[in-house]
């Protein structure tokens, strides 16, 4: 169970380790300044209705409750400890899981816990001003759930940092507080967490896609060789599935009400719809094109020598690496991955080991896809033509194989030209953000939902739609 | 892992969240026990089948209704 007498909830025993709690205690006023600047804003007064973990087994680790989110309890938990975990993959498969960071590893792995601890506050701060536009209660009550679950995921990984790596470990915690997303000096290290939120519906597309992203990096972690990190990983995946809930759940209510409207009015001509105050679904489709191709980059390069270094020395598993049949070494294998030849997208083997990186892609793929099936059994219901459709895997891309070539939704590769004039199109303009923004309104009346977005069938917790999930005191 | 749960356990949490109503959201359940969306498909379908639950309503309003009580 967890530790709540202590001024850092863990599970850990950090009381036992009086260097680390120190050090830990030191960095704690420094976060919460971190999430007074850069958190939500105008927020710090509210009583949040919120979720906080008692527990990291799933029978019993949600406890409900009105929080004011600066006296949340952000701490430290890691999945219990397993004594004959061994490492499933890699040179040093079949070895017990390493309770230490091997030296040779120690920078190496520093710099993944690094990149992955960056993305939790960046998303909080990509966030922090859709309090003000919140289509109802019940979303602004989700919105700050998730915020507060990935300042905690900053903690696990600052944990990790501070745990077993020292002076370096230390020196990069501080500086995951100094980076801000899209700042010109101080960025984030990757470029999707430093593009603006502008508004709900690319706040829900980030939930959906992008911290589908993070779900398949800490799954690919929790393979880890490095136990602690594996254990962390673990728990952080229970509390990212719901932020996947609440964005999938977002889309599809919009996307509900949308065609709610268009059946009620007869209207299928996306200005008509618009008339209507509701978000078309071409546009919707625009923002999967957009985020869906923005996330993909974010698995770097389809062929890669870092992901077969991270594999071969047990830093980093595939997804599910324990459900896989095969010798979990990869030597001699080969994967299919695709790329631009002569005008067109073909299909190349290459080493299945230097291509993780579009192995997890892949499998990232195939549970998005799933998502947008069950996206398009709305305007199925309505009978309603449309449906949603992912865009080809080079479309929009600027990071692999894909980057510098001009490929259409459908797959084409196309010139230059053709791209810069069909591209509006295809990805959101500002003319359809400055339209979903005119959407915004912020409602917070209990019960009361935006016109753009249908309400749940029922609240949180079993509480009824109306209940007041944010005292505004 | 969020990948999977004891189905036993999901019983658990759909009698818990559906006492009052009888009948318990996808919201309740994925707050409830952390397990990702598409696992969760795939266990209530599993339940659908050997008709330990039922489920009301549609995508993205379903509601889960356990039978034989």
């Amino acid at each position: 169970m967890i530790d709540y007498t202590q001024k850092i909830p863990n599970n850990v025993d950090l009381s036992g380790d009086k260097a680390l709690q120190r050090a830990l205690e030191h960095w704690q006023p420094a976060f919460l300044d971190w999430w007074s600047d850069t958190g939500p804003a105008a927020s710090s007064a509210l009583e949040v209705y919120l979720r906080t973990a008692v527990s990291v087994e799933r029978d019993g680790w949600a406890n409900f409750g009105y929080v004011r989110m600066p006296d949340y309890r952000w701490g430290i938990f890691l999945v219990p400890r397993d004594e004959s975990r061994t490492v499933l993959f890699g040179d040093h498969k079949n070895e017990p899981a390493w309770q230490e960071v091997p030296g040779e590893y120690r920078s190496t792995l520093r710099r993944i816990i690094v990149t992955q601890g960056d993305t939790e506050p960046a998303s909080v701060e990509q966030q922090r001003l859709l309090g003000a536009t919140a289509p109802s209660m019940y979303d602004l009550r989700n919105i700050f759930q998730v915020n507060v679950e990935e300042g905690r995921h900053l903690w696990a990984m600052v944990y990790l940092l501070h745990r077993y790596f020292g002076r370096d470990g230390r020196e990069e915690a501080e500086s995951l507080l100094a980076r801000r997303s899209g700042h010109a000096d101080h960025p984030r290290i990757l470029t999707a967490f430093n593009e603006e939120t502008r508004h709900w519906l690319a706040f829900f597309m980030f939930a959906f896609f992008t911290d589908r992203d993070g779900k398949f990096q800490l799954a690919s972690l929790a393979e880890s060789a490095f136990d602690p990190l594996a254990r962390t990983c673990r728990f952080m995946l229970t509390e990212e599935a719901h932020h996947l809930f609440v964005g999938e759940s977002g889309i599809a209510r919009a996307i509900q009400r949308t065609c709610e409207v268009m059946h009620a009015h007869n209207v299928s001509d996306p200005s008509q719809v618009r008339a209507f105050g509701v978000i078309d679904l071409e546009t919707i489709q625009k923002f999967v094109n957009f985020h869906y191709s923005v996330t993909l980059d974010l698995y770097g390069s389809e062929v890669s020598s870092n992901a077969a270094m991270y594999y071969t020395t047990g830093l980093k598993g595939r997804f599910q690496e324990g459900k896989l049949a095969d010798d979990h070494s990869l030597t001699g294998s080969d994967y299919p991955v695709q790329e631009v030849a002569d005008g067109q997208i073909v299909v190349k083997q290459v080493s299945a080991l230097t291509a993780l990186n579009a192995r997890l892609r892949d499998d990232y793929i195939r549970e998005v896809q799933g998502g947008l099936d069950r996206w398009n059994r709305v305007p199925a219901k309505f009978e309603i033509p449309f449906r949603f459709m992912l865009p080809s895997i080079g479309f929009h891309r600027r990071i692999g194989k894909f980057s510098g070539h001009h490929i259409t939704p459908d797959g084409r590769v196309v010139t230059e030209a053709e791209w810069t004039g069909r591209m509006r199109d295809w990805l959101p303009d500002a003319s359809d953000h400055a339209y979903i923004e005119s959407l915004m309104g912020r409602v917070v009346e209990p019960g009361k939902f935006a016109n753009w977005i249908a309400p749940p069938v029922r609240g949180i917790n079993g509480l009824p739609i109306e209940f007041e999930y944010v005292r505004f005191n | 892992m969020s990948d999977s749960i004891d189905p036993q356990k999901l019983l658990d949490l759909i009698a818990l969240k559906s006492r009052d109503r009888g009948v318990a959201t996808m919201p309740d359940l994925h707050e409830a026990c952390g397990l990702d969306v598409e696992a969760m498909y795939v266990l209530l379908g599993a339940l659908v089948e050997a008709k330990r639950i039922s489920i009301e309503g549609e995508y993205p309003f379903e509601q889960v209704r356990l039978l034989n009580l």
